[in-house]
C-alpha cells in the first residue's frame, strides 16, 4: 500500500500509518514523506510494532518502506 | 540506507533526549541566574508579548522589551536545519486557521501567564498554580488528540519559494540588530519587562536553545499527545529532564517556594489557570506543535508556523490593548469571556477541518 504523507503536520502521518497497519495487518507499506521528523517518527513506529523498516532518500523526499 | 538512518537515529535515543533536556534546562538556569524574571527564564508567550510591547504594538509599560532569546531561538533552528539539510521552505496548510490558532494560544497563555515552557519552569519553582494549569493543558492536548483521531487535519503544506522560509528569521535578526544599534524600541523600566539577562547572553542562550530544540524535536504538546496516541514517551523525556534541571537549580539557589500565593508573575484563579492552558494545549495539538515548536518549525522554513507566530504577536497586542491579559492580581472579565470564546472556536475548528482520504495524493 502506498501512503503519501508529504506536507502533513505532526502527528497525522503516524496516525495514517497506524490506521493502515490496522486495516491491512502485515501488508508492506511504502510511505512518501518530506520531513525528517516524520521519517524518524515512522521508523520509531515500525520498530515499536516489530516491523522491518528501511529508508531511502528520494530527491528531497524520503521513502519509508515498512515490511 | 538503513545504516544511515540508524546513525541519525542515534542522536535521539532516550539517553540523548535526556541530555538535550538537561542542556535546555541548563540554559534556562543560566538565563534565570543572570536576570530573567522569576520562573520566566524562558517563555515563548511572555517574550513574544514583550517584543510586541517593545515595538509599541501594545502600551503595557511593564512588559516591553525586545527579547533576544526569540530571535536566537528561530535563527538557531534556522542554522541547524540548514546544516542538517532539514531546512525546507513550505506553506499552504490552512494559514489563516493557523493565524487564528496563534491568537487563541496567546489569549490562553496570557490568561494563565505563560506558555507550556514557562508552565514547566513555574512547576520547577514550586508554583502550585502551574500544576493546576498542567491539568488543563493535558485535558486540552487530549481534546485535540481526540479530534486528530477522528480525522482532524489542516491539510497539506507545499514547497514555496526558497526565500519565503528565510523571512521570519530575517525579520527577527533585523529586530535584534535594531534593538542594540538604535533606540527605536521602548523598554520597561520596571516590572517583568525590565528584568533580563545581558543581551549577548540572551541571544546566545536563544541560539543554543533553538538548535537543541530543533535537534531534539522538543514539543510540550507533542510530549503529551504522543503518550495519548502512541504510548511513546520520547518527547516527554526531554521535558522531564528540563524540569529536573530547573528544579535542582531552584533548590540549590533557594528559589524553590512551594505555594499557590505570592509566586512571581502568577495568579491563583484555579479555574482560569486551567481553562487558559486548556485552550493552549488544544490549539497546540491542532496546530501540530506548542508555541516553542512553532518557532522552531518557522526557523526550519515552515511558512505556516511563521503565520502562527505572527498570530501570537497580534494576539499579544490584542490581549494588552483590550484588557484580556491576566496579571499578578488575577484575571479580567474581558479575558474570561475571550478565553471561553477561544475554546468554543477550537471546537468549531476541530469539528470542521477533516482529513482528505488516504492516498488521494497531491
Amino acid at each position: 500500500m502506498k501512503i503519501d504523507v508529504r506536507g502533513l503536520s505532526c502527528p497525522e502521518p503516524v496516525l495514517m500509518v497506524m490506521d493502515a497497519m490496522d486495516e491491512a495487518p502485515g501488508e508492506e507499506l511504502v510511505i512518501l514523506s518530506d520531513a525528517a521528523h516524520t521519517r524518524d517518527n515512522l521508523v520509531k513506529l515500525a520498530q515499536t510494532e516489530g516491523r522491518k523498516v528501511s529508508v531511502k532518500e528520494n530527491g528531497k523526499n524520503y521513502e519509508i518502506v515498512i515490511s | 540506507m538503513m545504516e544511515r538512518t540508524k546513525e541519525r537515529f542515534f542522536m535521539n535515543t532516550k539517553k540523548m533526549l535526556a541530555v538535550w533536556g538537561v542542556l535546555l534546562g541548563a540554559i534556562g538556569a543560566v538565563l534565570a541566574f543572570f536576570g530573567n524574571p522569576g520562573n520566566m527564564a524562558f517563555c515563548i508567550a511572555c517574550f513574544v508579548r514583550d517584543m510586541a510591547g517593545a515595538a509599541r504594538f501594545h502600551q503595557a509599560a511593564i512588559v516591553q522589551y525586545m527579547r533576544p532569546e526569540i530571535a536566537g531561538l528561530v535563527i538557531g533552528a534556522f542554522v541547524i536545519s540548514l546544516v542538517s539539510k532539514e531546512y525546507r521552505s513550505t506553506g499552504g496548510s490552512s494559514p489563516m486557521i493557523r493565524f487564528l490558532l496563534g491568537i487563541i494560544t496567546m489569549i490562553g497563555a496570557l490568561m494563565f501567564l505563560g506558555c507550556p515552557l514557562r508552565m514547566v519552569l513555574r512547576m520547577a519553582g514550586g508554583d502550585l498554580n502551574a500544576y493546576v494549569a498542567l491539568v488543563g493543558f493535558i485535558l486540552g492536548a487530549a481534546t485535540g488528540s481526540f479530534f486528530l483521531k477522528k480525522g482532524f487535519s489542516l491539510g497539506r503544506a507545499y514547497d514555496t519559494q526558497k526565500v519565503s522560509g528565510c523571512i521570519l528569521p530575517g525579520i527577527l535578526a533585523l529586530l535584534f540588530v535594531l534593538s542594540i544599534a538604535t533606540g527605536i524600541f521602548t523598554a520597561s523600566t520596571e516590572g517583568p519587562g525590565s528584568m533580563h539577562a545581558p543581551v549577548m547572553l540572551s541571544l546566545a542562550g536563544g541560539l543554543v536553545f533553538g538548535a537543541i530544540a530543533q535537534k531534539a524535536r522538543t514539543c510540550f504538546a507533542g510530549g503529551i499527545r504522543d503518550v495519548i496516541l502512541m504510548k511513546n514517551f520520547d518527547l516527554l523525556t526531554v521535558i522531564g529532564a528540563l524540569f529536573v534541571t530547573m528544579l535542582v537549580y531552584n533548590l540549590v539557589n533557594g528559589k524553590f517556594v512551594l505555594s499557590f500565593a505570592g509566586q512571581p508573575v502568577a495568579h491563583t484563579k484555579h479555574l482560569w489557570n486551567m481553562l487558559g492552558m486548556y485552550a493552549v494545549g488544544f490549539a497546540a495539538v491542532l496546530a501540530g506543535g506548542c508555541p516553542l515548536r512553532q518557532l522552531i518549525l518557522a526557523g526550519q522554513g515552515s511558512g505556516d508556523s511563521a503565520v502562527y507566530v505572527a498570530g501570537m504577536f497580534v494576539g499579544a497586542a490584542v490581549c494588552h490593548n483590550f484588557g484580556l491579559a491576566s496579571s499578578g492580581n488575577g484575571t479580567t472579565g474581558a479575558g474570561r469571556i475571550a478565553c471561553v470564546v477561544c475554546i468554543l472556536l477550537l471546537f468549531v475548528i476541530g469539528f470542521t477541518c477533516k482529513r482528505e482520504k488516504r492516498g488521494n495524493g497531491r
